[in-house]
């Protein structure tokens, strides 16, 4: 595998590590704003499908992403664990809905890898770095890629 | 400069633009008024600028306070009676002024301003209007100089006169120091503050701010203060100086100028500034009082420095650069409101904890008498905070005047501009988002909709064009209506040009109403027609400025008198952020619908709607007071691809199994294709529970109506709009989404994207659809009838299966051609008929417009001429073939309590056309003349298209059995001696119906080769497939003659298609 070992700078990164599918992914802490129990989303007809609905949060509308339809990752039925991580992205709030929220970890900026090539590209254009975490490989994702405008 | 500073930058440009706001219009007014000018509004523009300039020095804005001061100068003049505000004077004023504006909309940028040929242009006004002397004391320099020598000010003598002169000023000069640290925030003050009252009660010269202390290593340590200097003239002297600006006395310094100016300057002073100044001995900026801290510093000795001077500056080609433009980011809010608000929010805490105790104690009536108060508070709190966003049309309004000022001028045209209702109140982000369509708007109608003078008088109308713009109340909106008494639109270069760009074809243009048309100016395409803005005037942006109204909910319509005027009326909400509204349900989801766009409500019972509800084409309508209005689902708007019902009988949600509202019978025919629905419906299975009544909420898109089909109507309620996310912006059916009560999130629909998204276009009107019902999917044994008028009050019915299409004509486009009415048309001729040249009527009413029912026959199109249509229905009436009965008409019918006439389209063109007859006859000489002449079986419940389709029939030479229903066929076909080679059979009959019958019949192997032919009254597609299925070979029109006799034969003469 292609991956290479980032040797900018050496800084301590926090990311929320959650569970899509078989998948684990990612995201900066200082993208979320928080997270959140699932509630029932209001659906949004017309919409593009990744868009599970909208939600009020505290007076402001969310837009929620149904994480599997925009990774393409097979759907199964969960469990109440998913959760809505609410990022913060281009001045509004999007949230972000995955299976279950597994851990947050802090590691050094320098254990992060890039994406190796291999990934499948439908997840792998999203991915900024990949963090081994025990036998599990994180991709953390690039929320502002991910929350693209797209049709 | 920190961040408190920027925000007194923020404070002094939006006092600022507050000034300057007012200007223009006080200018104008001063024009008109010429020499007799208003001391008041003279004083305010003169305050105005003064303040500016003041402050602008604050801030290092030197542009800025130079602009300001060069047309403070002019101002005064103007105030002393010296000047007189000629048309020229005011213009260059206004230039100056447009040019102060935009550099206080950008002030970063301003001190890069290139203004001196404004600056030069005022200063020659300025020169133009002053004496021998007053010029001199213009050159004049003074040097006014600190402590240490530096130079602080350069003020010319003229200044001084004027600050002697002015309403503040007086006779006393002041050097102010102060340190901006010590003297002003220390003391918890702002510049601000310091400024404003030093206009209070005195004159400003000048003011800067000195930087220079701050940078130099040398003072670094002693003096890091930053001085800000102002330049003031007063009445008051010395001894009461200090107990009115808060400052030690050292830095007040008195300038003394008097024998410097008399030394300097020329000596025809003028007696009353001679007298006024106080004999002083020296000229010298002295310390007040006397205490003899450091050392007086010594004033320049007079330098008058020779003038440049200013050639007398020619006015520059106009580069009018519009100022940036700011949205204002502060309010002012009238204190009084601002007091309510505080109250009302106090008065919101102290329900709160009645709320909240009277909870703990689970005191039910105590609750509710809290949350009754929580809701009265709310709702004065709401409009309390709403009336502070609300601003007058004024602000909008008022930039018109000089656009018609200017504007008339440029183009030599004589524009009156009323204005009527600026005081109507509108909210900030309504008023700014009308301000460019309305400019565009007014700019039109000067450039486009008023004509020169001399054609004005030649069309005899006052020289003088008149534009009013007013704004008013209406409905709970409000109205703006911009109205000229220009040429108006063309309307006929209008469509001329919709047809030339593709925009609508011929028979679309036809049958749109005038004001149709006129709104066609709003369409994209027609923006960039360049031409028909020559001609007839409007039409470049015009949907730039539509769909800028669009979005803050306006409404445009437009109205023109050719050579009249053109009046343009708006339609706006009162405000964006709340919105009174409509939740409706749908799918189990709420939605809300603005109450701008609602009409009205109408709720149709199961039974009718089988009357009320049909479809046209694709699209499904509603007959509501005899208007066809077009309705949609919302599950046809989003694409929802499986909706659900309420099942009545047990109340639990199911799948819903129509396809179409409009599909009701047809249900049970959908079984096969549709594997959700595994037991087979019968016809009694229809819901005819109140339940299943349909819901319709008629909105309006402008004033183009329709409905929208909901699950259930909720309530009425005032909700907040919220915006949705970036991911929604292309959801077109969206106007953004609310939070409900429950909390959760919901979304407001937008009526106007709605009917773009299902593409109703208001020029598809009523003949279109009728001409498209052919294709209507109904299955219903009704009969479709197009009612027509010819003479007044005398009603036709024609099957709407018979109609090809409508055509709207004008009656000259009627040709005579050897007798016969004839309309050309597509290059080729169209024979028309006339009811009353064959049967005994009423003559057609002589109308402007003609409308041609063209039809099918004998293998050609021809048209009836009928003067007027009136309806179509779906009836079961029985046909009375005796009472009416004639050449032309088959019989008559009772429809809304009315006698109709069956119109015999066949009977009619064939009288007219005898020669069209005598084709017929040959061919069917040839289909009966065969050998063994075919036996036709007729099924047909109705006895009088049973008449109808034998007589026909038997006529073209063919044998006829008849059956009145599916059963009886069966017994004749058992009957009968002879083979029967061809059924036509009705579909929808008692008994045994047509599929039924062909069931049988195909099941049957003596039977199962004959051709059958379904004849119905409207052919649906459900129906035709289902017909298929069952074996039926063709599906035609009752008494489409040709057709069927066509048809026949060929399957006489083929046999049925193997399959």
């Amino acid at each position: 595998m292609n991956m290479n070992i980032e040797n900018t700078k050496n800084s301590v990164i926090e990311f929320v590590v959650f569970k899509l599918g078989d998948h684990s992914f990612g995201v900066e802490i200082s993208n979320v704003q928080e997270i959140n129990q699932n509630v029932e989303a209001t659906e949004v007809y017309d919409s593009p499908d990744y868009v599970s609905g909208v939600v009020n949060l505290r007076g402001q509308i969310v837009t929620v992403i149904n994480m599997h339809k925009r990774l393409n990752i097979d759907y199964e039925e969960t469990d109440a664990q998913m959760r809505n991580i609410v990022v913060e992205s281009g001045g509004e709030f999007i949230g972000l809905l995955v299976d279950a929220v597994e851990d947050i970890v802090t590691t050094n900026s320098s254990e992060l890898l890039s994406p190796p090539t291999t990934t499948d590209s439908n997840i792998g254009k999203y991915l900024f770095k990949v963090y081994k975490m025990e036998e599990d490989l994180v991709g953390i994702l690039d929320i502002e890629k991910l929350l693209e405008r797209t049709h | 400069m920190d961040s408190q500073d920027d925000e007194l930058l923020q404070l002094f440009l939006d006092e600022s633009r507050e000034h300057l706001d007012g200007i223009e219009d006080d200018l104008l007014t001063l024009e008109e008024s010429g020499v007799d000018i208003d001391s008041d509004l003279i004083n305010k523009v003169f305050r105005a600028v003064h303040s500016i300039k003041g402050a602008a020095g604050f801030f290092g804005l030197t542009k800025v306070k130079e602009l300001s001061h060069a047309a403070e100068n002019v101002f005064g003049q103007i105030r002393k009676n010296e000047l007189v505000p000629t048309p020229d004077i005011v213009s260059q004023l206004l230039d100056a002024m447009d040019v102060l504006a935009g550099m206080i909309n950008s002030p970063d940028t301003s001190e890069d301003e290139d203004i001196s040929s404004y600056t030069d242009s005022l200063k020659a006004i300025l020169d133009g209007s002053l004496d021998a002397g007053e010029k001199e004391s213009i050159d004049e320099k003074i040097l006014i100089k600190n402590d240490k020598g530096d130079t602080i000010f350069e003020v010319s003598g003229f200044e001084f006169d004027k600050a002697l002169k002015s309403e503040k000023g007086g006779s006393f000069y002041y050097l102010l120091e102060y340190d901006l640290l010590g003297d002003i925030e220390r003391k918890g003050l702002t510049p601000w503050d310091v400024i404003s009252e030093l206009l209070q009660l005195s004159y400003f010269i000048d003011s800067k701010i000195d930087m220079t202390s701050v940078g130099t290593l040398e003072n670094l340590n002693t003096s890091p203060d930053i001085i800000f200097y102002t330049l003031i003239s007063t009445a008051l002297d010395p001894d009461v100086m200090n107990a009115f600006i808060d400052l030690e006395k050292h830095k007040i310094k008195q300038v003394l100028l008097d024998d410097l100016k008399n030394s300097a300057s020329t000596q025809d002073q003028t007696e009353t500034v001679e007298a006024s100044k106080p004999p002083v001995p020296e000229v010298q900026v002295q310390e007040i009082p006397v205490e003899a801290t450091p050392a007086p510093a010594e004033v320049a000795p007079v330098q008058a420095v020779p003038a440049k001077k200013a050639a007398p500056a020619k006015r520059k080609p106009k580069k009018r650069k519009s100022a940036p433009k700011v949205e204002a980011t502060s309010v002012r809010v009238n204190v009084n409101v601002l007091d309510k608000l505080m109250t009302l929010a106090g008065e919101m805490v102290l329900t709160r904890n009645q709320l909240l105790q009277s909870v703990s104690q689970n005191e039910m009536y105590l609750v509710e008498r809290a949350s009754q108060r929580v809701d009265l508070i709310t709702t004065e709190l709401q409009d309390a905070i709403m009336s502070t966003r609300m601003q007058s049309v004024s602000i909008v309004f008022n930039k018109f005047k000089r656009i018609a000022h200017d504007m008339s001028r440029d183009l030599g045209k004589n524009i009156d501009l009323v204005l009527e209702g600026e005081d109507v109140e509108l909210d900030k982000t309504i008023i700014e988002a009308i301000g460019d369509p309305l400019t565009h708007l007014v700019r039109n109608s000067i450039d486009h909709g008023i004509e020169m003078p001399d054609k004005r008088i030649a069309a005899g109308k006052n020289a003088i064009g008149t534009i009013k713009l007013s704004a008013f109340h209406k409905a709970g909106q409000v109205v703006i209506e911009i109205i000229d008494d220009g040429g108006g639109i063309n309307v006929a270069k209008v469509s001329e040009k919709a047809l030339s760009t593709g925009l609508h074809t011929k028979e679309e243009l036809d049958s749109m109403s005038r004001s149709n048309l006129l709104k066609l100016i709003l369409k994209p395409g027609f923006s960039t027609a360049e031409k028909v803005t020559d001609i007839s005037g409007r039409g470049v942006g015009m949907d730039v400025v539509y769909s800028n109204l669009s979005s803050v909910g306006g409404v445009v319509d437009i109205s023109s008198d050719e050579g009249k005027g053109t009046t343009i009326r708006i339609k706006l909400p009162l405000t964006l952020a709340i919105l009174p509204s409509l939740l409706v349900e749908f799918e189990d989801q709420s939605f809300a619908i603005p109450q701008v766009n609602l009409v009205e409500l109408q709720r149709i019972p199961a039974t009718d709607i089988s009357k009320r509800i049909e479809t046209v084409g694709d699209v499904t309508v509603m007959r509501l007071r005899g208007e066809l209005l077009p309705i949609v689902s919302l599950k046809e708007v989003f694409n929802i691809e499986e909706t659900t019902f309420v099942n009545p009988s047990n109340n639990t949600r199911e799948k819903n199994k129509r396809q179409n509202i409009a599909d009701r019978r047809n249900d049970a025919q959908n079984q096969d294709t549709k594997p959700v629905e595994k037991k087979a419906r019968s016809s009694k299975d229809r819901r005819y529970s109140t339940q299943s009544a349909i819901n319709i909420v008629v909105v309006a898109a402008g004033d183009f109506r329709y409905g929208i089909i909901v699950d259930t109507l909720l309530d009425s309620a005032e909700i907040v709009v919220k915006p949705l996310g970036r991911h929604l912006s292309d959801c077109r059916g969206y106007a953004g989404a609310t939070i409900l009560g429950d909390g959760r999130a919901a979304l407001i629909l937008d009526i106007i994207g709605i009917s773009q998204l299902m593409n109703f276009d208001e020029s598809k009107d009523l003949a279109k659809k009728l001409a498209e019902k052919k294709a209507s999917k109904t299955g219903k044994d009704l009969q479709s009838l197009l009612l027509a008028e010819n003479a007044p009050n005398e009603v036709f019915a024609i099957p709407l299966g018979l109609v090809e299409r409508i055509e709207k004509i004008h009656k000259d486009q009627v040709e005579i051609i050897a007798g016969k009415a004839v309309l050309r048309y597509r290059d080729q001729s169209l024979m028309l008929f006339a009811i009353e040249e064959v049967a005994g009527v009423e003559p057609r009413a002589d109308l402007q417009t003609i409308f041609v029912i063209i039809f099918k026959i004998g293998g050609r199109e021809a048209g009836i001429m009928v003067s007027k249509l009136v309806d179509i229905v779906e009836i079961d009436a029985e046909i009375d073939t005796l009472s009416y009965k004639q050449d032309g008409i088959l019989g008559s019918l009772i429809i809304s309590e009315k006698i109709t006439l069956f119109l015999d389209l066949h009977g009619i063109a064939t009288k007219s056309m005898p020669d069209w007859e005598m084709q017929k006859a040959e061919t069917r000489e040839v289909e009966g003349g065969e050998s063994v002449t075919p036996l036709i079986l007729i099924v047909e419940d109705s006895k009088f298209f049973l008449n109808q389709i034998s007589g026909f029939v038997s006529e073209a030479g063919y044998d006829v059995l008849t059956a009145i229903d599916g059963a009886d066929a069966l017994n004749v076909l058992e009957q009968s001696e002879k083979n029967i080679d061809l059924i036509l059979t009705d579909i929808e009959m008692p008994n045994l119906d047509g599929f039924e019958l062909t069931e049988k019949i195909r099941a049957d192997a003596r039977y199962k080769d004959i051709p059958v032919i379904a004849i119905t009254s409207i052919m649906g597609d459900t129906a035709v497939q289902r017909g298929k299925e069952v074996g039926i070979d063709e599906y035609l029109v009752k008494l489409d003659q040709d057709q069927i006799l066509e048809r026949s034969k060929e399957f006489l003469k083929n046999g049925r298609p193997q399959a």
